[in-house]
């Protein structure tokens, strides 16, 4: 028997029973969530979760285990958000939830969130750097010897996941109306990779359209002019705006259905003048890093140690920018829930 | 809240996709145009055509020479029919003389060829071209190069030459199915150069080890796709350039070169006028392209399919592409590719856009071609083509394959680890490909 929750976040979650009425993390927004009591609240009313108050009041009077005093530190004052419409708090509009819980109000405050989580940014983007790197120089150097890249695309693609799934955070945890602190996937491959599938799901089911075209271009139409540059960098900002738009839907109710066209017109159409965020700033931010990007790994071949730098840099970058804007979009769309 | 109007939604999207329309519309084509029956005529004509001096087929100038390295195009072009490659004995001499002078002014220095004839005048020899050279005025391959004892095909000894010059020699290349190379797009030769350099991990633009090469951009922005040195852009140039080199004969493309004996010689006027050269452009434009043939035997058959297999799979197909664009069995990728220091060759056949400069690193992509870049020979008609590289120095396919460095090196030795049978099977695949006089 286990107890079926669902997290502020949207996401299904499943504990044993012995974890009733004990915190933990959802893995998909990272946040602390309670599991809910197998005891009734109130005699005479059915099996429902445990308020936060009751939470407390509960563990007040109870032993903490070593995990448990574990998560409190690293969570020391975030309250629990509520975990079942069935709880017997009314629930609360998003302006009371950004009241108590400290959600950002201002744009800029969402520059915090990836200093916050620096400590994991920042080993993401080395560790993909190292690997993305070493790739790159294996093709131009032991593909020939039948060197195992194949094997290194993996692992690569397999940390990449991870630093989805933590970028990830940010915009779930944001969406979910939890406060300003650091939210980190578990480490169990299987979110992580749901993560990676979720993205590349969103970027298949549309901008491979648009960035197909780009490389077609790049590719096969000569020495590119001023008006093919432009052409480009229109395609990559559409592929670019729309892959950010489609993760926040797929995000918003946890369902891959909603990367459509229609949902992502909804949420342009929600945001209003926000909506130059995703459609033209985070584009050219992200058209801005992959050319950096594809420069550093150029570079590798002559300057292995500046190329590598430049690869860190890079990613480090794009790291901490993706974080801010998937938080603050996420602050958004939490404060425009209709 | 009333939204926007519908105009500017409309104004938008009008001004978003407007780029992609203009570039749809101008977006370059495989450009191939047929030829006239009369211009083919009359450039077969002058193809044949024995030159003299005072020719009255070249009114407006002096005819053949002064200095001339045949007296008719066919005399080189004629291995399987007209329009083929040539054997050893119509090697080219070229060569590059940079003088302390030049070298201190970081100038251009002196390219052009060591003609093998002359015509009213004293004939050009390697002592013309710097004191310290003897006075040869037809030196052989193994005079200029200096080939190991098995490729050398007499007793010569090798010339040493000063620092300053350095000479080479160029093999006469075949032109069947020129007109199919002429129509490939520069856009297409570009893609090759990209596609190679994203597939080798974004290698860098020169590399001496993998095979990425470079499309040569001239000054005027296009891309060369014929000569050894990609040196020139279309068809016509390269017969343009080739008339003056090769017979002296000027035309108001390419000025006839001078005498290294007299280089105060003034032409009277063109040799050729522009129709005449579109007239030979035509005829060469009509040559038949080479074909694929296979053997009749079942069991050769087999071994050439086989070949062919191989072939792409030890990675002579990196380079020796079968197709580019719309161009089947050409097995020619049309860029650049560093050969090694064993084959490095100076010298221009024509005019080069500019030379180097020795001080900026070489990887800009208009750069001139190095000594050691050679433009991938097409492969159709291999078989039919013998002597191979560029200056003819190995008599067969096994031993071309053998001398590849640089950028083929891997191929090379990947070569080498084959079975001898497996070797055979892809000899076998190269022999079927065939000059078009093999279909008769």
């Amino acid at each position: 028997m286990s107890i079926k929750f669902i997290c502020s976040c949207g996401k299904h979650l499943r504990a044993r029973d012995e974890m009733a009425a004990r915190r933990s993390m959802c893995p998909r927004c990272g946040a602390p969530v309670g599991v809910p009591s197998l005891r009734p609240t109130h005699p005479g009313t059915p099996v429902a979760p445990l308020t936060p108050q009751e939470r407390l009041r509960l563990n007040r009077n109870k032993p903490r285990s070593a995990s448990e005093a574990l998560t409190t530190a690293i969570f020391p004052t975030l309250p629990l958000p509520a975990c079942s419409p069935s709880s017997n708090e009314p629930s609360p509009t998003p302006k009371a939830y950004r009241r108590r819980r400290q959600l950002e109000q201002h744009w800029y405050e969402c520059l915090a969130y990836p200093f916050l989580s620096r400590n994991v940014l920042v080993s993401f983007a080395l560790v993909l750097s190292v690997g993305m790197g070493s790739i790159v120089l294996a093709l131009q150097s032991f593909l020939q010897s039948r060197f195992p890249w194949i094997a290194g695309v993996v692992v690569v693609g397999l940390i990449l996941a991870y630093a989805y799934s933590t970028v990830e955070c940010a915009l779930a945890s944001a969406l979910a109306g939890k406060g300003a602190a650091s939210y980190l996937p578990t480490w169990s491959a299987a979110d992580p990779l749901k993560s990676g599938v979720r993205w590349l799901f969103c970027f298949v089911a549309g901008p491979i359209v648009p960035t197909s075209l780009a490389i077609y271009l790049w590719i096969y139409g000569g020495d590119l002019t001023a008006l093919d540059w432009a052409i480009v960098v229109e395609l990559g900002g559409v592929a670019a705006a729309y892959w950010f738009l489609a993760i926040i839907c797929a995000n918003q109710r946890n369902r891959l259905r909603d990367a459509n066209p229609v949902r992502v017109a909804q949420l342009v159409q929600r945001l209003k003048y926000r909506a130059i965020v995703p459609v033209l700033i985070a584009p050219a931010l992200a058209i801005a890093h992959v050319l950096l990007g594809l420069s550093a790994l150029t570079a590798l071949a002559q300057h292995v140690f500046a190329g590598w730098l430049l690869l860190a840099g890079c990613l480090c970058s794009a790291l901490f920018w993706s974080a801010f804007f998937f938080r603050l979009l996420g602050v958004w769309c939490y404060c425009t829930k209709p | 809240m009333k939204g926007p109007h519908w105009s500017w939604y409309l104004l938008i999207g009008f001004v978003a996709l407007a780029p992609a329309g203009i570039r749809l519309a101008t977006w370059p084509g495989f450009k191939q145009s047929a030829s006239e029956p009369q211009m083919v005529q009359a450039g077969q004509t002058l193809f044949v055509h024995e030159w003299k001096a005072h020719d009255p087929l070249a009114s407006g100038g002096d005819g053949l020479g002064p200095v001339c390295n045949a007296a008719s195009c066919v005399a080189c072009h004629n291995q399987g029919g007209p329009g083929g490659g040539g054997d050893l004995t119509h090697n080219v001499t070229t060569y590059v003389y940079r003088s302390d002078a030049e070298a201190a002014a970081r100038g251009k220095p002196r390219e052009g060829v060591v003609h093998a004839y002359a015509v009213n005048c004293a004939p050009e020899t390697l002592h013309d071209l710097h004191p310290e050279l003897p006075s040869l005025s037809r030196p052989s391959l193994d005079q200029i190069v200096n080939l190991p004892g098995n490729l050398r095909s007499s007793s010569n000894h090798c010339i040493v030459a000063p620092p300053a010059v350095r000479l080479s020699q160029r093999n006469t290349p075949a032109l069947f199915g020129a007109r199919l190379i002429d129509g490939i797009p520069d856009r297409v030769i570009i893609a090759n150069e990209r596609t190679q350099r994203v597939r080798w991990g974004l290698a860098p633009k020169k590399s001496e080890s993998l095979p990425v090469g470079r499309a040569l951009r001239l000054p005027d922005g296009r891309v060369g796709h014929f000569g050894w040195k990609a040196q020139s852009a279309r068809l016509a140039d390269f017969v343009q350039a080739a008339c003056a080199n090769e017979l002296g004969l000027g035309n108001p493309g390419q000025a006839q070169p001078r005498p290294l004996s007299n280089p105060s010689y003034q032409p009277v006027g063109y040799d050729l006028t522009l129709e005449q050269c579109d007239q030979i452009t035509a005829f060469v434009a009509s040559l038949p392209r080479p074909i694929e043939k296979l053997p009749e035997a079942p069991s050769l058959r087999s071994d050439a399919v086989a070949g062919k297999e191989l072939f792409h799979r030890i990675g002579c197909a990196d380079c020796h592409m079968p197709n580019v664009g719309s161009v089947e069995g050409l097995y020619s990728d049309l860029l650049l590719h560093d050969m090694g220091q064993p084959l490095e060759g100076g010298g221009s056949y024509n005019d080069v856009p500019q030379q180097p400069d020795p001080n900026k690193p070489p990887s800009d992509p208009n750069d001139p071609p190095q000594p050691g870049e050679w433009r991938t020979p097409p492969l159709w008609g291999v078989a039919d083509s013998a002597p191979y590289l560029h200056d003819g120095r190995a008599p067969t396919l096994e031993k071309a394959i053998e001398l590849h460095g640089g950028q083929g090196t891997q191929a090379a030795r990947n070569f080498a680890s084959l079975s001898k049978a497996e070797q055979d099977q892809l000899l076998t695949f190269l022999r079927t490909l065939r000059a078009p006089s093999a279909s008769d």
